[in-house]
C-alpha cells in the first residue's frame, strides 16, 4: 500500500470523496482524538486556563474538537478544502479554520500562540507535491514562520508518519536550523502498527538567563538550561549513552540503531522459538 | 449507501472570526508587515459562546487593538472605546470585556474577502474559510 504522499497533492488526496470516507471512520476519528489529546498533554499547558492555540493541518478539525473541548480557542489551517468543508457544528465553537498551504509559510503575526499541534500532517512537506517544489526550502520556512507565530514560552507538538529515518531527520533537523530544541517522542516504539512519533519543540534561547527572568510561573515551560556545579564529579566508565540533550542540540532516540531484540530476529538465537508479539493499540 | 438522515441537524455558524482577522498576514515573501488585511464582508453571523473574563484578558495583550477596531467597524461594531484601559481588570471592567469577547469571538464572518494593503492581493472567504494560499508562481 503506497503513502498518502506518493500518491497525490495533500489537496488532491484528500478530495471530497477521501475526506468524507476519513471524516466519517469511527476509527479514524478514535486515533485522531487518541493522538491530540496525547499532544495536548505533551504540550505541558498550565492548567485550568484557557488559551490560544494552533492546529497545524486540522483537515475537518477532528484534533481541533479536542483542543476546544480542553477549553482552548483555537486557529486551524489545512490545504484540503474538502477537508475543511467538513469542519462543521459543534467542531467550530471553539476556533475558526483557514485554508493555507504550511509549506509557503504560516500566514501569521509573531509571537500570539500560546502552543501549536498537528496531528498527521507536516510529514506532508518532506515530499515533492509538484515538480517544482522544493521540500526542503518548504521546512525551512515550515518551521521558520510556525516559530515566528508561537510566543516566546510556547511549544509546538507535531504528530507525524515519517516514512524512515531519513524523514524524521529531515523534519528534526530542519527544525532545529528554524532555531527550536526539543525532543521526539516515541509511543509504543516496539510496535510496527501503533508506532507514533511526537516532534515536541520549544523556542532556543542561547541566553537561558533571559528567559528565565521572563517566564513568571511553571517552571516546567522552559527549555533545559544548563546548570553549572562548583563541584568536580568524579567521570564513571565509559558507557554507550542515548542521545543526551545538551543546550540546542535535538535530542532524539536511535531510531537507525537496531534494539538488540530486532538484531536478533526476536529469537534470541533460538530460530525455532519465535517470540509471540504482543498487540498494543 | 441508501443510509437517509431523517433529522437535519442545522450547523452552528462558520465564519472567520474578528480574533482570527486579527492574526493573518499575507504568507508571500516580503509581506509580512502587510499588517492588518483589509476585512471586506459580505455576509455575517452572529452566535453567541460562553464569557469567560480570564479568556478575554488574555487574548488582550496578542490583539493589536487599533485593528481591532476597525475590524469591528466593517460588520457595524461602533461601541468600542478608542483606547483600552490600563490595567484591565477582569471584575472592573466587566461590560467592556463582555463587549470585546461579543467582538473577537462571536462575530462570523461567512462570505467576503481580505484584501492585501501593499499588493492588493485578494484573499477571499467562502463558506466561513478565508483562502490563504498562494499560487505557485506567488511563491
Amino acid at each position: 500500500m503506497s503513502r498518502p504522499e506518493h500518491t497525490a497533492a495533500a489537496n488532491e488526496f484528500y478530495n471530497r470523496r477521501e475526506s468524507k470516507k476519513y471524516t466519517e471512520s469511527g476509527r479514524v476519528v478514535s486515533i485522531q482524538r487518541t493522538m491530540a489529546a496525547r499532544a495536548i498533554e505533551l504540550l505541558n499547558l498550565p492548567k485550568g486556563k484557557p488559551l490560544l492555540l494552533l492546529d497545524i493541518g486540522c483537515g475537518s478539525a477532528i484534533s481541533s474538537a479536542q483542543l476546544g473541548r480542553s477549553g482552548h480557542v483555537w486557529v486551524g489551517f489545512d490545504i484540503s478544502r474538502s477537508m475543511l468543508e467538513l469542519a462543521r457544528g459543534s467542531r467550530l465553537k471553539s476556533g475558526d479554520v483557514a485554508e493555507a498551504d504550511i509549506g509557503q509559510g504560516m500566514p501569521l503575526r509573531a509571537g500570539v500562540f500560546d502552543g501549536a499541534i498537528s496531528i498527521s500532517a507536516v510529514q506532508w512537506l518532506c515530499v515533492k507535491q509538484t515538480p517544482d517544489q522544493d521540500p526542503a526550502r518548504r521546512l525551512k520556512l515550515f518551521f521558520k514562520t510556525l516559530r515566528k507565530c508561537l510566543a516566546f514560552d510556547a511549544r509546538a507538538v507535531l504528530q507525524v508518519y515519517p516514512e524512515n529515518t531519513d524523514q524524521m531527520d529531515m523534519l528534526a533537523t530542519a527544525a532545529r536550523n528554524a532555531g527550536f530544541e526539543g525532543g521526539i517522542v516515541v509511543d509504543y516504539p516496539r510496535s510496527m502498527k501503533a508506532k507514533k512519533f511526537y516532534l515536541c519543540l520549544w523556542k532556543f534561547d542561547r541566553m537561558p538567563s533571559r528567559t528565565q527572568a521572563m517566564t513568571s510561573t511553571s517552571d516546567s515551560l522552559l527549555p533545559p538550561t544548563v546548570q553549572f556545579s562548583s563541584g568536580r564529579k568524579k567521570k564513571k566508565g565509559r558507557r554507550k549513552s542515548k542521545i543526551r540533550g545538551r543546550g540546542g542540540e535535538l535530542v532524539g532516540r536511535h531510531e537507525s540503531k537496531p534494539s538488540s531484540s530486532m538484531k536478533t530476529g526476536g529469537t534470541k538465537g533460538r530460530p525455532n522459538k519465535k517470540r509471540r508479539r504482543k498487540r498494543t493499540l | 449507501k441508501t443510509i437517509v438522515r431523517l433529522w437535519c441537524r442545522r450547523s452552528s455558524a462558520r465564519g472567520m472570526r474578528l480574533l482570527t482577522h486579527n492574526l493573518l498576514i499575507n504568507p508571500m515573501k516580503g509581506f509580512e508587515q502587510a499588517f492588518p488585511l483589509k476585512l471586506i464582508p459580505t455576509k455575517i453571523t452572529k452566535e453567541e459562546i460562553k464569557f469567560n473574563a480570564a479568556f478575554v484578558v488574555h487574548l488582550l495583550p496578542k490583539i493589536d487593538y487599533k485593528v481591532l477596531l476597525y475590524a469591528a467597524s466593517t460588520v457595524g461594531i461602533k461601541n468600542l472605546p478608542a483606547e483600552l484601559p490600563r490595567p484591565i481588570d477582569a471584575t472592573q471592567h466587566v461590560d467592556l470585556l463582555k463587549a470585546l469577547h461579543h467582538t473577537l469571538l462571536e462575530i462570523h464572518v461567512e462570505e467576503g474577502k481580505l484584501v492585501c494593503p501593499k499588493s492588493e492581493r485578494e484573499f477571499p472567504i467562502k463558506q466561513g474559510i478565508p483562502n490563504m494560499r498562494l499560487n505557485e508562481d506567488e511563491v
